[in-house]
């Protein structure tokens, strides 16, 4: 369904993407692994139309995804949790969850989305009127989860969703990744727990220095000697 | 004694209404793009001009004039935004040009106002006639006609921004401008809104108050620092601060001209600007995001 071919990604004169191709097949989970600064965000972030590629294509079931304007990407059916979640700190959850529809055809649906985000993460809806910056960093991470899945999407894109999180708690996010992959939502994941989103998922990418070096099953990338060695500390 | 302390309270409640009703347009503008519009005060000054020629020259009651002012000068500043800020934001490093595109387009807007309307000061008869007293507080019910509607409007502003789609959407860039983007919000689109609506907001403020000011080219010039005065004491950015600011100010600055003289009006302003500054310099409410 999301087919990236050989993007070039520049910040200023910095390059941070040299020919990145990769696929997304509907229902997969796949995952883009890498050390901090090999591309990983940038990749997203591209994707999402928050940066434009100086070369290459970007096709979402046929839509040139990279000649699409940022805000209307999401009303193609790809969501974004961003890196850090950078929910609205001064608005609640509720409001939070809300802009979550705001450009798509889940607007008119929007309560009943919300119920089953609710179903998904039952303490949001504890939370509901609180402000979503008063969150704890878990709280955080559902409800910047659950804002993405407002929008209805095909395709959900997740940045370091364990990022800062205790370890039941990455745990119990990653569990929550299988269960929206399992509804039938296809998963792009980003992530530095590499033994954790190799194991879950179905192919995998290693990035290197903005370069795909790698890519496979997600247990065949997991057995390769140097991802062992690089990414898995073994 | 009392009694004219109270009238001076009411009076500066008055005017710290219309200081909030310009105040908070700033506010919003720098709010959602981190910028300063220096053009605030011209947008101000037309809608002083709208109103006047549309009950002299079209004949029209206050209660339709002000609202047509209204829609005239929120389509001046989508004008604004889309022609003279948006190219510039669209370079990239031309970060701070914007700002002083709005310096020159208040100084052309001044002069082609002179221009246009002439420098003869113009006055627009009270919408209300007559005053009346209430408990021996003798009060013009053009002022408690400001009053009303200046705090009606508000509290309207900030239900809009509370509880509208698009209300949320200007509060979501304020606060995120990429993760707006994410959940497909035309940021773009917010500025030009938060323009037009900073501009009708500054329209409607100088209708109420034509009939006691007179309408001229260079009207905008001192609100708009008063305005700004009324910004840095509340903290930038922030609705509430612009509210209780103007109110402080407007009730400030009417004491002074009982207690002092006339004269003494800017000078409290101004000592209270920098009594703020140096005790706390991010205003009463801080920095913080709509």
């Amino acid at each position: 369904m999301l087919k990236v071919d050989a993007i070039d990604v520049f910040y200023g004169d910095a390059q941070a993407l040299d020919g990145v191709s990769l696929q997304v097949h509907e229902g997969e989970i796949v995952t883009l692994v890498g050390s901090n600064g090999a591309g990983k965000t940038t990749t997203l972030r591209t994707l999402s139309g928050l940066l434009r590629p100086r070369k290459g294509a970007i096709t979402i079931s046929g839509t040139r995804l990279d000649k699409t304007p940022a805000h209307k990407v999401v009303s193609l059916g790809v969501a974004h949790v961003p890196e850090g979640r950078c929910l609205f700190p001064q608005m609640s959850v509720w409001e939070n969850l809300t802009l979550g529809a705001y450009n798509t055809s889940a607007w008119n649906d929007r309560a009943e989305v919300m119920e089953r985000v609710f179903r998904l993460f039952p303490v949001l809806k504890a939370r509901s009127t609180q402000l979503s910056g008063t969150l704890s960093g878990g709280e955080q991470q559902m409800c910047a989860i659950g804002r993405a899945l407002m929008a209805r999407p095909k395709l959900l894109m997740l940045d370091e969703p364990s990022l800062g999180l205790a370890p039941n708690l990455v745990e119990m996010i990653f569990q929550v990744i299988a269960e929206i992959n399992q509804s039938g939502i296809t998963i792009l994941l980003v992530e530095q727990n590499a033994y954790l989103a190799l194991q879950m998922a179905d192919r995998a990418y290693v990035l290197e220095n903005g370069r795909v070096t790698l890519s496979g099953p997600g247990r065949e990338v997991a057995a390769n000697e140097n991802v062992r060695q690089a990414y898995l500390g073994l | 004694m009392i009694i004219q302390l109270i009238e001076q309270i009411l009076n500066g409640l008055v005017l710290g209404s219309i200081y909030a009703l310009v105040a908070s347009g700033l506010s919003l503008i720098w709010g959602s793009m981190k910028m300063l519009n220096f053009a605030h005060g011209e947008l101000y000054m037309l809608g002083g001009f709208a109103t006047y020629y549309a009950m002299t020259l079209l004949g029209l009651p206050w209660w339709l004039a002000i609202p047509l002012a209204m829609a005239l000068v929120l389509l001046v500043g989508f004008g604004i935004e889309k022609l003279t800020i948006e190219p510039l934001l669209r370079r990239p490093g031309w970060d701070y040009t914007p700002i002083i595109a709005t310096l020159g387009l208040s100084i052309f807007l001044q002069n082609a106002a002179l221009l246009v309307f002439g420098e003869r000061f113009k006055n627009l008869p009270y919408f209300i006639e007559g005053s009346g007293t209430y408990f021996g507080i003798r009060m013009a019910y053009q002022r408690l006609l400001i009053l009303v509607v200046s705090v009606a409007v508000i509290v309207l502003f900030a239900q809009f921004l509370q509880r509208s789609k698009l209300g949320m959407a200007l509060r979501a860039v304020a606060q995120d401008r990429d993760a707006a983007t994410l959940q497909g919000i035309d940021v773009r689109g917010t500025y030009m809104w938060t323009f037009g609506i900073s501009g009708a907001l500054a329209a409607l403020a100088s209708a109420m108050v034509a009939p006691i000011f007179a309408i001229n080219p260079w009207m905008g010039g001192t609100l708009l620092i008063k305005a700004f005065v009324v910004c840095v004491v509340g903290g930038l950015g922030d609705l509430r601060g612009a509210i209780l600011g103007g109110i402080l100010l407007g009730t400030a600055e009417s004491l002074a001209v009982v207690l002092l003289s006339s004269e003494w009006k800017d000078v409290v302003s101004f000592a209270i600007l920098i009594i703020v500054l140096w005790v706390r310099p991010s205003g009463f409410f801080g920095t913080k995001e709509w």
